[in-house]
C-alpha cells in the first residue's frame, strides 16, 4: 500500500508540467552529449548546475538527473554506430552493436537499445521504490573481501565473453591490469609507471583508453583499404524489431534488467560490472554462442538493459545513505546540497516528495527517452550516410576534443595516440581488446580491495572464504571458470588432435 | 621461419612477454612488502610475472605450430597510421597556443592526405567547417575550456 | 594558462528559461564606484579537484553568490590532474590580468613536503582571503565496540591494542592522515591505518565493520550522524563545531591534534594592485552575504572568512605546522 501511495506521490510531482520540461531538456541535453566521444555527463552537469539555482530544488534535480540516463543512452548509440564507447558502461556494446550496424542492423540495434533501456528502467524504478532501504543493507555488507571476489567474478567473466584462445584472452586482461596500475598508488602516496608525468599521476582516464583503443583504432583499420568505404553499407533492415527479433530479445532484457538492479546497487563498479556480467551470462546461454560477436542481438539488448537499470539503482547509496558511490553521484549530491537538501538516511521522511519526485521522474525520463530517440534513430543512421572520407575527420576530430576535455590536458591526447597504435596492432595480431580494457577499469579496484583485505585480515587468506558473501561469490567464480573452460580445453585439444591427423 | 616471424600468436606473445619484461623491471623499483602488507610493487611484479610465463606459453605454442600452417598476421599499413596519428599530435601541439580554429584545421588537413578518394577542395572545406562547429558548439555552446584564436601576445 | 573564458551558451539559455517564469533578470550588480576594477567579462576559477566533492561544493557554492559582487558569470575549471599539482601550477602560471582566480587548499603548503617535483608554496601566490575551514572528525561506528566510548577511552584502548584498531584515511599524507598521525603522536595509540580513495569509501567502511573509525570531514558524515549511524569522538576544529556543539576538540581532551585546514582564493603573484583590491573587496562582499553561510551550512562546510592579511599569516602557520610534524612523522618526498 505504501509502495503504490509513494509512487502515486511522485508521479502526482513529477508530472507537471514544469518537471515534464525540465526532464525532456536534461534528457535531450543527455542525449546529445552522450553521443560526443569523451564529454561525459559530469562535465554537462557541472556546467548547467549554476542554471540551475533559480529552479525548484525537485526541477533541478530531475533535469540533472536526466542528463544522465540521457547520457548512457546516447553514449550507446556512438558505441553502436562507430564504436566509440564514451562510457565504461558503454564498451560491452561495441561488441555486438558495432557488427550489427555493419550487417545493416543499425537501426534494429539501436530500437533494442532504447527498447531494453526502457523495459530495464520500469524495472530499475520499481526496484528502487520498493526495496531501496533494504538493498542499501546489502551495499553496506560489502567489504574490502566481497569487492575482490566481485571483481575476480568480474575478470572471469571477461574470460567468458571472449571469443579467442584462452591464454590470449588472459593475458589480455593481465596487460590491461597493468596498465591500471599506472599512477599514483593509494597505498603508499608513490606514482608507479608515471614517468614523472603529472596528467596521469591520478592514472589513465578510461576515456583515453577506450577512445584510443577503439575509436581511433577502428579509424586506422577502416581506411586501410583506401576506398570508399560506408560504415553503415544500407541498412536492410527497418526499426521496429520483427515478432520473432522481440521474443528473441526479450529474456535477455528481463536477465539484464534483475542483473543490473542488483549489480548497480554496488558502488565502484557496479554500473560496468553489469554490462559485462549481463553480456557474459547471454553468450553463456546461447545455444550457439559462437554467433556472439558477430552481431548477435542479445548481445546489445542483454547489457543495454542491465547497464540502464543499474543507472537507476545506482541512485541508491547516494538517496539512501548519503554516500556518492561514482563521480555522478557526487555531481547529484552537490546539487542537492545547493539546494539545501542533504542526502541521506533521512531524505524519505524529511522530503518524501522530494524522493518519490525524483524516482518516479526517472520512469518518466526513460518514456521520454524512447519517444524522443526513436525518431532520433533515423537522423543518428542517416548522418552515417555521409561518405567516410569526411566521416572519419569529424570522429577523430570530436575524439580529440573529447579527449582533450577530460581533464583539459593536451598531454591526454598523446596518450590517446599511444592507445590507438595499441590498438591497432593488437587487433593485427588477433588479440581482443575488451577483457584488456575489463582489466584496466577493474585492476585498481583490484589490487586496491586485494591490499585491504589482507592488511585487515593480517595476511590471512582464509578470510576470503569465511566470509558468506565473498565464499558465494568465488563459488560462482569456481562455477562459471568450469563451465568456461571445460569447452575451450576440449576445443583445443580437438583442434591439436585434428593438426595432428592433418 | 618467415612464417614464425608473421605469425599472430608468436607475436603477440612476443609482446607479452616484452611488456612483462617492462612493467616487471619498473616494478622493482617499488616496494614489494608482505602478504600481509603488500608493498606498491607487490601487484605488479606478481602480474607482470605471470604475463610473462603466459607470453613465452604462447611463444612456444607458436613455434611448434608454426611447422604445419598457422594463420599471418594482416599487414600494417604504414600511411594512415602516420597521418591520422600525426594529425591528432599536431592537434594536441597546436591546441593550447593556437586555439581550436587553427589546431582544427590543422587536425583535419593533416589527417585528410590519407582520405579514401581524396578531393583537396572538400578537406578544405571540411577543415573550415568542422573549425567553426567545434568553436560553436564545444567551446561556446557546451563550455569545454579552451581557447578559441591563438593566444594574443 | 589561457584566458578563454566563455560563457556557455547552453548554460545560458537554461538559466533564461528558469528565470523566466519569474520576470526577472539575474540580480544586475550595484553599479561598481570608478576606483574599484571589477571583471568586464566572465571569469575562471580553477578548482583542484573534479566536479562534486568538498572543494568543488565550495567553489560553486562561492561562485554562486560572487558572480553577483563581481558582475560577471564565473565558471568552475576543474582541474583533478595530479591530484592539484596540475591546478596549482596553473594559478601559479596564469595571466596576471585578474580573470583567474584559484581555490586552493592547505595542501598548497604541505605538498612540498611529499611530491617531488612541486615548485610551489606559500610564497607563490597573491591571496585574497580564507573561503571556509575544515575539521577532521574521530568518527566511529554508533553501535560498534566503540559507539559508547569517549575520545579518551578510545585511544587508550588503541594504544592497549597496538596495530589492532583498523583507521581508514583518505589517501596517503593526506589532511586526515597527518590527523591520523597526530592522534597517535599525542596519544601512544598506534593504529592500523588503511588507506582509502575517498571520504564516502571510508564511510562505507566504517558502516560495513572493515574499519573501526577514520578521519572525515563533517561534510562526509553529516547524514549518517545525524541518522545516529557514525558516532564523532573528537575534532581538530579550535572552536564548538557546527551542528554538533557537544562534540569535543582533541585539545579540549588533553590531546595535541589541531592540524588547521582551510580553503582560500588567490591570484597569480604578480598580478597588478588595483585588481588585487579589487578581489579582494569582491571576495569579502562575498563572503559576508548571509546566503553564503546559509548555504556552507547545508553543504556541511566549515564557514570562515580571514581577509588576505590574516590570511598570510594563516598559511605562514601551516607552513610552519607542516614542516614540523612531516620531519617528526618520517615524510618522504615520493616521486
Amino acid at each position: 500500500m505504501d509502495f503504490i501511495g509513494n509512487l502515486a506521490l511522485g508521479f502526482s510531482v513529477a508530472v507537471s508540467p514544469t518537471n515534464i520540461f525540465y526532464c525532456f531538456v536534461g534528457v535531450l541535453l543527455g542525449t546529445l552529449v552522450g553521443v560526443l566521444p569523451g564529454i561525459g555527463p559530469i562535465a554537462t552537469m557541472a556546467m548547467l548546475l549554476p542554471a540551475t539555482y533559480a529552479l525548484e530544488p525537485i526541477s533541478a534535480l530531475i533535469m540533472l538527473a536526466g542528463i544522465y540516463y540521457g547520457a548512457q543512452y546516447g553514449g550507446s548509440t556512438s558505441a553502436i554506430l562507430l564504436k566509440l564507447p564514451g562510457e565504461s558502461s558503454a564498451v560491452i556494446t561495441t561488441l555486438d552493436g558495432y557488427q550489427m550496424a555493419q550487417k545493416g542492423q543499425a537501426e534494429l540495434a539501436l530500437s533494442l537499445a532504447a527498447i531494453g533501456s526502457f523495459i530495464a528502467g520500469t524495472f530499475g524504478t520499481l526496484v528502487l521504490s520498493a526495496f531501496a532501504p533494504l538493498l542499501a543493507t546489502v551495499a553496506v555488507k560489502f567489504g574490502a573481501a566481497e569487492y575482490f571476489c566481485l571483481m575476480v567474478l568480474g575478470l572471469v567473466a571477461a574470460i567468458v565473453l571472449s571469443s579467442g584462445p584462452l591464454l590470449k584472452a588472459l593475458s589480455m586482461i593481465i596487460l590491461g591490469l597493468l596498465f591500471g596500475i599506472i599512477g599514483t598508488d593509494i597505498n603508499s602516496g608513490l606514482e608507479r609507471y608515471t614517468f614523472g608525468i603529472p596528467e596521469v599521476s591520478s592514472g589513465i582516464s578510461f576515456a583515453v583508453v577506450a577512445l584510443g583503443l577503439f575509436g581511433v583504432s577502428e579509424i586506422l583499420a577502416n581506411l586501410e583499404t583506401g576506398e570508399k568505404r560506408a560504415v553503415v553499407s544500407k541498412t536492410i533492415e527497418g526499426l521496429w524489431p520483427t515478432r520473432a527479433q522481440m521474443r528473441q530479445a526479450l529474456p535477455p532484457i528481463l536477465r539484464g534488467s534483475v542483473l543490473g538492479s542488483l549489480l548497480g546497487v554496488l558502488p565502484g563498479g557496479g554500473v560496468t560490472m553489469a554490462s559485462f556480467g549481463s553480456y557474459s551470462i547471454e553468450k553463456k546461454i546461447a545455444k550457439d554462442p559462437s554467433r556472439f560477436g558477430k552481431g548477435a542481438l542479445e548481445g546489445v539488448a542483454g547489457p543495454e538493459s542491465a547497464n540502464n537499470s543499474a543507472a537507476q539503482t545506482s541512485f541508491i547509496p547516494l538517496l539512501t545513505l548519503g554516500v556518492p558511490s561514482n563521480g555522478v553521484m557526487a555531481m547529484m549530491m552537490s546539487a542537492m546540497m545547493l539546494h539545501n537538501i542533504r542526502p541521506g538516511p533521512q531524505v524519505i521522511t524529511s522530503t518524501p516528495e522530494l524522493f518519490w519526485g525524483l524516482v518516479a521522474s526517472m520512469w518518466l525520463g526513460n518514456l521520454i527517452l524512447v519517444v524522443l530517440n526513436l525518431p532520433l534513430i533515423g537522423i543518428w543512421v542517416k548522418l552515417l550516410q555521409v561518405p567516410y572520407r569526411l566521416l572519419y575527420l569529424v570522429i577523430l576530430l570530436f575524439c580529440c576534443i573529447g579527449i582533450y576535455s577530460i581533464q583539459n590536458a593536451a598531454t591526454d591526447i598523446y596518450f590517446g595516440i599511444l592507445f590507438a597504435i595499441l590498438g591497432y596492432v593488437f587487433v593485427k595480431l588477433r588479440c581482443e581488446l575488451v577483457p584488456f580494457l575489463l582489466g584496466f577499469i577493474l585492476g585498481p579496484m583490484l589490487e586496491d580491495n586485494l591490499r585491504r583485505a589482507m592488511l585487515l585480515s593480517g595476511g590471512d587468506a582464509t578470510v576470503f572464504v569465511t566470509r558468506p558473501i565473498s565464499a558465494s561469490l568465488l563459488a560462482v567464480v569456481a562455477l562459471l571458470l568450469i563451465v568456461a573452460l571445460l569447452p575451450k580445453i576440449r576445443r583445443k585439444r580437438e583442434e591439436v588432435f585434428q593438426d595432428q591427423e592433418a | 621461419m618467415r612464417r614464425l616471424a608473421t605469425s599472430p600468436d608468436f607475436l603477440a606473445g612476443l609482446a607479452f612477454v616484452l611488456f612483462g619484461i617492462g612493467f616487471f623491471a619498473g616494478s622493482l623499483n617499488y616496494e614489494y612488502g608482505s602478504v600481509q602488507e603488500m608493498g606498491p610493487g607487490y601487484f605488479p611484479r606478481v602480474l607482470s610475472a605471470s604475463l610473462l610465463v603466459l607470453g613465452l606459453l604462447q611463444v612456444i605454442g607458436a613455434m611448434r605450430e608454426a611447422g604445419h600452417g598457422g594463420s599471418m598476421a594482416s599487414r600494417l599499413y604504414v600511411r594512415p597510421l602516420i597521418f591520422v596519428l600525426g594529425g591528432m599530435a599536431v592537434f594536441a601541439a597546436t591546441l593550447e597556443t593556437f586555439g581550436i580554429v587553427v589546431a582544427a584545421m590543422l587536425l583535419v588537413l593533416v589527417a585528410g592526405v590519407v582520405a579514401p578518394d581524396r578531393r583537396w577542395p572538400e578537406v578544405a572545406l571540411a577543415a573550415v567547417l568542422l573549425a567553426a562547429f567545434s568553436a560553436l558548439v564545444f567551446v561556446k555552446g557546451l563550455g569545454v575550456y579552451m581557447p578559441i584564436w591563438p593566444e594574443m601576445p | 594558462m589561457k584566458n578563454h573564458s566563455h560563457q556557455s551558451v547552453v548554460r545560458s539559455a537554461i538559466r533564461a528559461a528558469a528565470l523566466l517564469p519569474f520576470g526577472l533578470a539575474l540580480a544586475a550588480a550595484s553599479p561598481a564606484l570608478a576606483q574599484d576594477w571589477k571583471p568586464t567579462r566572465p571569469v575562471n576559477l580553477i578548482v583542484p579537484s573534479n566536479p562534486g566533492g568538498g572543494h568543488d561544493n565550495n567553489a560553486r557554492i562561492l561562485a554562486s553568490t560572487m558572480e553577483k559582487y563581481a558582475g560577471q558569470p564565473i565558471n568552475i575549471v576543474n582541474q583533478a590532474a595530479g591530484g592539484g599539482v596540475v591546478a596549482y601550477n596553473q594559478m601559479m602560471k596564469a595571466k596576471p590580468d585578474g580573470y583567474t582566480v584559484g581555490q586552493i587548499s592547505v595542501s598548497v603548503v604541505s605538498d612540498q613536503f611529499r611530491i617531488s617535483g612541486v615548485t610551489y608554496n606559500k610564497d607563490s601566490y597573491t591571496y585574497l582571503g580564507q573561503i571556509s575551514s575544515d575539521q577532521n572528525l574521530l568518527v566511529v561506528k554508533a553501535d560498534g565496540p566503540f559507539g559508547k566510548m569517549n575520545v579518551k577511552e578510545f585511544v587508550a584502548y588503541a594504544k592497549d591494542n597496538p596495530g589492532k584498531v583498523p583507521f581508514g584515511v583518505s589517501g596517503n599524507w593526506t589532511n586526515h592522515d597527518y590527523t591520523r598521525f597526530q592522534i597517535e603522536d599525542a596519544s601512544g595509540a598506534k593504529f592500523l591505518r588503511v588507506p582509502q580513495k575517498g571520504g564516502s569509501e571510508i564511510v562505507l567502511s566504517i558502516l560495513s565493520g572493515d574499519v573501526q573509525a577514520g578521519a572525515l570531514y563533517p561534510s562526509e558524515v553529516k547524514s549518517q550522524v545525524d541518522a545516529g549511524a557514525l558516532k564523532i569522538l573528537a575534532h581538530n576544529g579550535d572552536r564548538a563545531l557546527e551542528g554538533w556543539p557537544d562534540v569535543p576538540t582533541f585539545t579540549s581532551q588533553g590531546l595535541a591534534v589541531d592540524l588547521s585546514i582551510w580553503r582560500a582564493l588567490v591570484l597569480p603573484k604578480e598580478t597588478p594592485a588595483n585588481i588585487v583590491a579589487g578581489w579582494r573587496k569582491i571576495l569579502e562582499e562575498t563572503m559576508k552575504d548571509p546566503a553564503v553561510k546559509q548555504a556552507y551550512a547545508t553543504a556541511g562546510i566549515g564557514y570562515a572568512y580571514r581577509n588576505a592579511e590574516d590570511m598570510e599569516k594563516l598559511v605562514e602557520a601551516a607552513d610552519n605546522a607542516y614542516r614540523t610534524i612531516s620531519a617528526k612523522a618520517g615524510v618522504k618526498v615520493s616521486n
